[in-house]
């Protein structure tokens, strides 16, 4: 390169003004054998983005092993056992009262019924009291006119 | 997002945000932990991951701000940044530093205020359009080009100095 458009792109360089590809074109020139000694001081810039173009990662990167996210059926299963076991327990707390309260039923009912036969047979005992009005009302009509 | 399908969103850009993290952090044993951490964050929102436009933008501010944040906690600590990295390691930037300035254009970008020190890397080592900058470090592209030019004339600068220094 000229040493007139090298020092042009170098005032343009620094102002921020050159395009990457015109950047490629200094580093390019101060990394060449060929440098004017009135620009020598500049080469130890462009040497310099060289040498750091050039490092590079020498570790490697693991992904770290995952045993979390493999567990979501966990907790799913939980629920579902959780489920099972509370519908199954008031289910089972509804049947085996039953044992106790039949008993408790049947003599219910059946107390229930001596009650009916107890107050049938009162109510025909009434019925029959209804005739001593007859005296009452036969009374009034001698005593009374 | 399965395993697969994450590494080759993610993988393409490692060595960049290993760059970044190395910018920032000097050491490469850090910068190479600070990837890994990268790593591991992403891995975890890796749901959210594809909600974004560019996951490497994405992964870049978090990297930025990871380091910065990595920064701030060992100075509460008291604790120096290593800068001996330069010349403990045998390898790439001795060599370096014994033919020319690299090193010292190193050390110069590091006393660059954080957000000049991180537009002069995307720009002129990740070779990132002022736009793609600008979303990454939540600017416009104007002002990125403003911070570009505030910090190369800074190096040039400091670099001009030190070379006539050499030459007294």
């Amino acid at each position: 390169m000229e040493f007139n458009s090298v020092k042009a792109l170098l005032d343009a360089y620094f102002e921020g003004n050159t395009t990457i590809a015109q950047e490629q074109e200094l580093l390019d020139y101060f990394n060449g054998t060929q440098i004017e000694t009135s620009l020598q001081s500049y080469a130890p810039l462009f040497k310099s983005f060289k040498a750091s173009r050039a490092e590079v990662s020498e570790s490697t990167f693991e992904i770290p092993k995952e045993n979390v996210d493999n567990r979501w059926w966990l907790s799913i299963a939980a629920a579902i056992v959780m489920i099972l076991g509370v519908t199954g327990f008031v289910y089972n707390s509804n049947n085996s009262l039953s044992a106790e309260q039949h008993q408790a039923l049947t003599a219910l009912k059946q107390s229930q019924e001596a009650m009916q036969l107890l107050s049938q047979n009162l109510n025909k005992g009434t019925k029959t009291l209804l005739f001593t009005n007859q005296f009452e009302v036969h009374k009034n009509k001698i005593f009374n006119k | 997002m399965k395993q697969k399908e994450f590494l080759q969103t993610t993988m393409p850009f490692k060595d960049r945000l290993y760059r970044i993290a190395k910018r920032f952090l000097v050491s490469s044993d850090e910068a190479e932990d600070a990837v890994q951490e990268i790593y591991l964050k992403l891995w975890r929102g890796k749901e959210k991951l594809k909600n974004y436009k560019s996951p490497e933008a994405f992964a870049i501010t978090m990297t930025k701000n990871y380091c910065l944040d990595r920064l701030k906690s060992k100075q509460a600590s008291n604790l120096k940044i290593v800068h001996n990295n330069y010349e403990n390691h045998e390898n790439l930037e001795n060599q370096i530093e014994a033919n020319d300035g690299v090193a010292l254009v190193f050390k110069i970008m590091d006393t660059l205020p954080n957000q000049e020190k991180m537009v002069l890397h995307l720009r002129d080592v990740e070779q990132l359009e002022f736009d793609e900058i600008a979303k990454m470090i939540d600017s416009n592209p104007t002002a990125v080009r403003v911070a570009l030019s505030r910090a190369r004339k800074k190096v040039r600068d400091q670099l001009i100095k030190q070379h006539n220094y050499g030459i007294q």
